[in-house]
């Protein structure tokens, strides 16, 4: 087996030269996050004369992925909103040198005696679900109030224009449908010629968006504290709705329309949104985001199915969406689709 | 071959939820595991409608494509329609069967396309009809969650 925590441990020497004893208690793969291989690790070390235990979170490349991103775009989001009190981790190394474990990795603070609800946990949450509903909307807001060049993320992501955002999302995600479609995808091309003929409006602003927003992707605690946002490996500029209405998607909330994410009502989440962003949600450009999403989730779980049958990634994680997520967002389209169409019609 | 196969891995998936993976280690084993036993549940059921709802499928586009080929004013999408409705089955095997799903969505899509493109009753007719499909087809493959029907 491979020696990460061997590797793992004269990296740590690496970054910090002054400290002595350097040693790995324990090293574990974490289930989910299927864009990176993630581990958790408890380190500790002797600096200065006091001895340090310190639990980390390493997040290194996989040699394939359900999402394709550069890791630098998720370490960079953690470095811009930690110092901004939104609730993530502490980053702390970013290495792209591929001596130490050989793909790239970053690392960062483990948030210890936390959860996340699983997206296919009929009631993820139970009684705390309305404590954490009211921090998942606000956060959502806050993010989407930021200034991105105010947090200096402007300048590591590609800037886009209110007006162009969402032929950029199109354009994007339907060259991975082209890419990875293992079979015809009538509803997806269907949704996708729909989303071109009806354009939504110039984007109010250009936020950061988070791109992956959702239940499973935040950790929370025994009290409902929201304690970590995690995942932000597609975080990118672009219009807010987009992530609002990403995690106001009825895949998060085993199909439940009127309870977003599994928490609260859709009307008290929404309001706490446009509370927290300063934000106004237009109706004809939610649904149009509303839309996309289900094309863009459709192709991530197409693309994470071929990565699977290729055998370039056998995590059973990969292929569960690719049949699941994907059944999912094909009923949601279809039905939505053929009501906006008629609607217009009428 | 019995056990039925779909009752049998509906109780794999019980086992493997609610025996294996607690006494597993590791927590990205009894993830793994977790998610194994849920797509075991499904195979399960796929395996017991797999054939009927592709030939269902099959079915429906021919007659589909038979129906819209003489107002098509495209000439070659009208010969290719007529050519694919009078297509048939004639193996029952999955693969062959996604075989000639495959090609038939393929024309599906060129067909809802260029149909978008046109005007009149009879192209908002075939284009409602082509919705119909998709809606009843996507319901008819709507995989239960094993959690959710736990």
């Amino acid at each position: 087996m491979e020696d990460i925590a061997g590797r793992f441990t004269a990296y740590l020497q690496h970054k910090m030269p002054d400290a002595s004893n350097i040693a790995i208690a324990s090293l574990s793969r974490i289930h989910g996050g299927a864009s990176r291989e993630t581990y958790r690790v408890r380190a500790s070390w002797t600096k200065d004369g006091s001895e340090t235990e310190r639990g980390l979170i390493l997040r290194r490349d996989p040699v394939s992925s359900l999402i394709e991103t550069e890791r630098d775009l998720e370490y960079n989001a953690y470095r811009a909103f930690h110092p901004l009190g939104l609730p993530v981790p502490e980053p702390l190394y970013l290495e792209t040198d591929l001596s130490w474990l050989d793909r790239p990795f970053f690392v960062m603070e483990e948030i210890r005696d936390c959860s996340a609800g699983s997206a296919f946990n009929p009631d993820p949450y139970g009684a705390l679900a309305p404590k954490i509903g009211e921090q998942f909307w606000r956060h959502l807001g806050s993010i989407a109030k930021q200034d991105p060049r105010a947090i200096g993320l402007a300048g590591t992501m590609e800037w886009v224009e209110p007006a162009d955002v969402w032929k950029k999302e199109v354009a994007a995600w339907e060259a991975v449908i082209d890419e990875d479609e293992m079979e015809p995808q009538p509803i997806a091309r269907a949704a996708i010629r729909w989303l071109k003929r009806n354009p939504p409006p110039p984007a109010q602003k250009i936020s950061v968006v988070h791109g992956d927003y959702r239940t499973g992707n935040f950790l929370f605690d025994v009290q409902g504290e929201i304690r970590a946002i995690l995942d932000w490996e597609m975080c990118h500029l672009g219009d807010p709705l987009e992530d609002l209405a990403w995690a106001a998607d009825p895949l998060w909330a085993f199909g439940n329309y009127d309870r977003p994410a599994g928490l609260i009502a859709r009307e008290e989440a929404f309001r706490i949104w446009r509370a927290h962003s300063g934000l106004e949600i237009d109706p004809a450009a939610f649904t149009w985001w509303e839309i996309f999403n289900a094309v863009k989730g459709l192709a991530i779980w197409i693309s994470a199915g071929k990565e699977f049958a290729a055998g370039n990634n056998l995590d059973p994680v990969l292929a569960f969406p690719s049949w699941y997520c994907t059944d999912v967002h094909d009923r949601f389209l279809v039905n939505r689709l053929s009501e906006l169409v008629e609607r217009a019609r009428s | 071959m019995t056990p039925h196969v779909t009752n049998v891995m509906q109780t794999f998936f019980g086992t493997l939820m609610a025996q294996i993976a607690p006494a597993l280690g590791s927590e990205y084993l009894i993830g793994s595991t977790s998610v194994i036993a849920m797509m075991m549940s499904m195979a399960g059921t796929e395996y017991e409608r797999g054939a009927e709802v592709r030939v269902m499928e099959n079915r429906e586009m021919r007659t589909l494509f038979a129906a819209a080929a003489p107002g098509i004013g495209d000439s070659a999408l009208s010969r290719r329609l007529e050519e694919a409705s009078g297509g048939e089955d004639t193996s029952l095997r999955i693969s062959d069967l996604d075989r000639t799903n495959a090609a038939l969505k393929q024309l599906l899509i060129e067909l809802h396309s260029h149909v978008e493109e046109l005007e009149g009753p009879d192209a908002t007719d075939l284009d409602r009809r082509i919705w119909a499909f998709m809606r009843n087809a996507a319901e008819r493959r709507k995989l239960p969650h094993p959690l959710a029907a736990a």
